[in-house]
């Protein structure tokens, strides 16, 4: 063994080492973030656990003793509604605007990534423009017309909007993945013969799966959070959604059950949390192994 | 097919809803806004008092843009920044990924939640655990949450931590670049910084350009924070008021509507023109692969 | 047409459902039959609130059906949040409940002739006040036309912490104290208490909207009205410099805390009286046994104080009155007006209405109700019906109605307020600055 290897060998450990030390450093580091992003949840469920009187009392988010009564207590409302019908109600609002969402905002970002029709570019603009109005200055006409097609107290003004491309957001999130494939791809299929709509479901779909797994993501989870166009086209509590039910403890003038709201607030979260769990992880395995571009 | 048929054809859907959903209330809007709108009365045309009603006379409205213009400054960029670089720490193979990335994106599914309001008051409140940690090191800590000169910024802390959206958006931008390009750097030799200025940062332009458009659109339009933490009133002393607080305290909570739309309709022209120029500069360094 | 004998009809369906809440007493008689123009009732009712109040809300409402088999009275109900931003984007879409709370700008919507006028029926005698106190009924009404009645009487107030009083061996004012007294106390108790406990609770709070009341009531111990009849003030700088400088010597003293700490309120949860940091809190009595459930103190009701300086003025110089804002109104467009009027007459008159609601939304209008009540109350109910009655016989001045406008004045009040306490302007220059904005806001 030459005097050089040796050197070589004890680099190569120090490295190593250094390697080491970075990777227990960069799970300190990812760990201490994880808990100033989890205090708030773990101090949540702390208040679920709690009786009223201690909650804004006690700064400690630990609770003097595990009482599941909050959970009961808000289950099932005294007036005999329970949270079962919220939830169901909140899954069928989800799946329709998922489904909406995905469907429509794909088809338009199609358009406009892909296709050269005329004035793109200010549709386009238009499209934008959409977002960038206040939407409390829309919600009176808005709320006419719902009322003019006897839709209030329907899920309809929460659905069918969203099957005609209603979400800016995620029409521009699905143009820019569309613009980030090569076009070479579908010259190709072009000359396979492959016409416009099949280019888009062959080849376009697939390769923007993580875009629309991050549309479903979200659309789940904006509309399960959604409080303002619920309540203004909910009306009765066989309709009620969980952000709806969960506004309902609280009474500025009346007696407030602030445990059951931490409480149901908690459980509101499962759900969302297993499908962010649950898709991203199809986030991470999305696409790999199509191997394109390059 | 031509282009122009198939492209309208694609955006059937969209023009439709276009045209049943939100033109009619968007122009209805842009009309009240000359108009002295109450909700209740049938509108008179006023012209174009209620636009120089704010800008010469109010002054609320003023407090209101400055208040929103440094939340965009600040929020925006800071809460982008840390979004990729989690996202960058995230996309890498380390143990324990899946749950690093559900716990980074739990405070963003908080958001709207009543409970934020009570939490960061206990935070960032007198004797908070913020003025706890600081005791320990004997600093003396403050009310943050309640004083006018801070309060602004215990809502940038609250932007900045619900970082997940951006972050989710950035991993899956990631995902897309396909990993043959550094498998082909790395033979050429090129180390992970350099891959990161090469290969990743130009291939991600278009998501960082997403994200950076969405950002100001969504903290210029910021609402929630301000309504839950400050129960809806803008305060201590107006240092909250964010515009469409504003909008809302005037055309719901006063029932001026009119004067709320004009409102509206002066902040989609301020987006209108920050986003059209993040357009223009976006042609110098964003890359798309659709360039021909 | 108004008619009570339907009381007795009902069918079984609905005696089962009522038995179950076993607050009836089994007084049902089943009579059978559904009368034509009842089974085409199709009202709605909205109000806001949380779980007990829903509760007996609900089971008005099933009392009610089942007098009129039949007829349907749809709830829509929830917590407060939004509550009347629905509300006014349904009346703007032509589209409210017919029977409805409405806590906020009820001036626009009587303005804009949007709610129904109770005269007639006060007059005809299909809505029985006549158990009502008539100061109460003054005051609320809008150019002398009455368009609600209280779904149960409250009034602003101070909540005083009995045990801290106590503890620290400060005696408890009675219901006649005066200002001076009350500023007196405070003083006594930051000086007596630890460290961040404070005697009182400022005047002003973030998240309430408890600045503008005391200050009228404030003026009318003065002589003074907020508003005139016109809705331009009533008041000048004299009078707002002197109850600003009120505020600020007891700041300035420590009898109330400072600025930041005031400001953390968030509602009535996170109040210094909750949260240990005073020992009186001003605001509407009507959260009285919410925030009794808050915390294990023992907190006892008080009116307002009153007086000039350190005399006790009684009569017409009586400041406090009872202002409630859990009203009740009818959508003037509604279909069933008779029916509506009715279901309000109901729940102010009718004794099993009365045992249903107790003091779910305050203090009962009819004096005979709430008399009936008092043996099935909490004590600290109890202190506020004794504080409303208080109130309400001793306050005997005219009384002037808000403008549309009034809100806004009273959010300036609330921010003037906070530029005094934070440090930010001088009293001099508030009060010039409040009459320039405030000069604007009516214009």
């Amino acid at each position: 063994m030459t005097p050089s290897s040796i050197s070589e060998m004890t680099r190569e450990l120090r490295r190593r080492r250094v390697r080491q030390w970075r990777g227990v450093l960069l799970h300190a580091v990812l760990l201490g973030g994880a808990f100033c992003m989890i205090y708030p949840l773990l101090w949540m469920i702390g208040s679920s656990f709690k009786p009223d009187s201690e909650i804004f009392t006690q700064l400690n988010p630990i609770p003097k003793s595990l009482d599941s009564i909050n959970y009961a207590r808000g289950w099932v409302l005294g007036t005999g509604v329970s949270f079962t019908t919220f939830y169901i109600n909140s899954m069928i609002v989800c799946a329709g605007a998922i489904i909406g969402n995905l469907i429509s905002c794909s088809f338009a970002a199609y358009a406009f990534a892909r296709i050269n029709f005329r004035f793109r570019r200010i549709w386009f603009a238009v499209m934008l423009g959409t977002m960038m109005l206040p939407f409390h200055v829309t919600i009176v006409p808005q709320y006419i017309i719902f009322h003019t097609l006897n839709w209030t107290n329907t899920f309809l003004p929460l659905i069918v909007p969203k099957f005609f491309a209603v979400d800016a957001f995620f029409i521009f999130l699905m143009v820019q993945f569309i613009r980030g494939i090569p076009v070479e791809l579908e010259e190709a299929a072009m000359i396979d013969g492959c016409g416009r709509f099949g280019m888009f479901t062959r080849i376009i779909l697939p390769l923007i799966k993580p875009a629309l797994v991050t549309t479903t993501i979200f659309t789940f989870i904006w509309t399960w959070n959604d409080f303002f166009s619920q309540l203004l086209y909910l009306n009765t509590q066989d309709k009620y959604t969980i952000s709806l039910g969960l506004r309902q403890f609280l009474d500025s003038s009346g007696v407030s059950s602030w445990g059951p709201m931490f409480a149901m607030t908690t459980l509101s979260l499962v759900p969302v949390v297993v499908v962010f769990i649950f898709f991203q992880k199809r986030l991470v395995d999305g696409i790999a192994t199509t191997g394109l571009k390059g | 097919m031509g282009d122009n048929t198939a492209g309208y054809l694609f955006l059937l859907p969209w023009f439709t809803g276009l045209s049943l959903f939100m033109a009619g209330p968007t122009l209805v809007s842009l009309y009240l806004s000359f108009t002295d709108y109450n909700l209740l009365d049938t509108p008179n045309w006023i012209a174009t008092q209620n636009y120089i009603k704010l800008i010469t006379q109010d002054r609320r409205y003023h407090t209101a843009l400055r208040v929103t213009l440094t939340y965009v400054m600040v929020a925006a960029p800071v809460n982008l920044a840390f979004a990729l670089g989690l996202a960058m720490l995230l996309n890498a193979k380390i143990a324990g990924l899946s749950f690093y990335r559900a716990v980074y994106y739990i405070p963003s599914l908080l958001g709207g939640s009543v409970a934020v309001s009570i939490l960061w008051r206990q935070i960032f409140g007198l004797g908070g655990i913020v003025s706890q940690i600081l005791a320990l090191f004997g600093i003396e800590g403050a009310s943050w949450v309640s004083t006018p000169s801070h309060a602004l910024w215990t809502l940038i802390i609250l932007h900045v931590w619900q970082f997940g959206s951006p972050m989710v958006i950035f991993l899956a931008g990631l995902k897309q670049v396909p990993a043959e390009l550094y498998e082909a750097s790395s033979i050429d030799g090129a180390g992970p910084w350099r891959q990161f200025w090469v290969i990743t940062l130009p291939m991600l332009t278009p998501v960082i350009f997403f994200n950076l458009v969405l950002q100001i659109i969504n903290s210029f339009q910021a609402f929630t924070p301000a309504f839950i933490v400050s129960g809806g009133t803008g305060g201590p002393l107006d240092s909250t008021l964010f515009y469409t607080l504003y909008v809302y305290m005037q055309g719901f909570g006063n029932f001026r509507m009119g004067y709320a739309s004009a409102m509206g309709w002066i902040l989609l022209v301020i987006i209108g023109v920050v986003t059209g120029l993040a357009f223009l500069s976006s042609r110098y360094w964003v890359h798309y692969d659709d360039a021909k | 047409m108004p008619d009570h004998s339907d009381g007795a009809v009902r069918t079984r369906r609905r005696d089962l459902l009522l038995g179950a809440t076993s607050l009836l007493g089994g007084t049902a008689l089943f009579a059978g039959g559904v009368r034509a123009e009842d089974a085409k009732i199709k009202m709605r009712i909205g109000w806001w609130g949380s779980d007990d109040r829903h509760q007996r809300t609900l089971k008005l409402i099933k009392l009610w059906e089942s007098r009129k088999p039949g007829a349907v009275m749809t709830a829509e109900y929830g917590g407060l949040i939004g509550y009347s931003d629905k509300i006014s984007t349904e009346f703007a879409g032509r589209n409210a409940p017919d029977v409805l709370q409405i806590s906020d700008n009820r001036e626009s919507l009587i303005a804009a002739g949007r709610l129904l006028r109770l005269d007639d029926y006060i007059a005809s005698g299909q809505l029985n006040l006549s158990d009502a106190n008539r100061s109460v009924l003054e005051t609320l009404k809008v150019d002398g036309k009455l368009y609600s009645i209280p779904w149960g009487l409250a009034c602003g107030c101070f909540f005083l912490d009995a045990t801290v009083f106590g503890d620290l061996g400060v005696a408890l004012p009675g219901p006649n104290w005066t200002w001076d007294e009350y500023a007196e106390i405070a003083r006594k108790i930051s000086k007596a208490a630890p460290k961040g406990l404070y005697g009182s609770a400022d005047i002003w709070a973030p998240a309430g909207t408890r600045a503008f009341y005391p200050f009228e009531f404030f003026l009318r111990q003065r002589g003074k009205t907020a508003f005139t009849p016109l809705g331009k003030l009533n008041f000048g700088a004299s009078e707002l410099t002197e109850w600003f400088t009120f505020w600020d010597d007891l700041r300035r003293a420590g009898a109330v805390p400072p600025a930041e700490v005031t400001a953390l309120e968030n509602g009535f949860e996170t109040s210094p009286i909750i949260t240990g940091r005073a020992a009186m809190y001003p605001i509407n009595s009507s959260i009285a046994s919410s925030l009794q459930g808050l915390t294990k103190h023992k907190l006892i009701v008080m009116p307002l104080p009153h007086g000039l300086g350190s005399k006790a003025l009684p009569g017409p110089q009586y400041g406090p009155f009872v202002n409630t804002n859990m009203q009740i109104y009818v959508n003037a467009d509604t279909k069933y007006k008779t029916q509506a009027v009715q279901f309000l007459d109901d729940i102010t008159n009718d004794p099993e209405f009365g045992k249903i609601q107790l003091m779910s939304r305050g203090v009962p209008l009819s004096s005979k109700i709430a008399a009936m009540e008092m043996p099935d109350i909490a004590p600290i109910e109890q202190s506020m019906v004794d504080m409303v009655q208080f109130v309400q016989t001793h306050a005997t001045s005219q009384y002037v109605a808000w403008p549309k406008s009034g809100s806004q004045i009273q959010d300036l009040m609330q921010r003037a307020h906070q530029e005094i306490a934070f440090g930010q302007a001088k009293i001099p220059n508030t009060v010039s600055k409040f009459f320039d904005e405030a000069g604007l806001i009516i214009d």
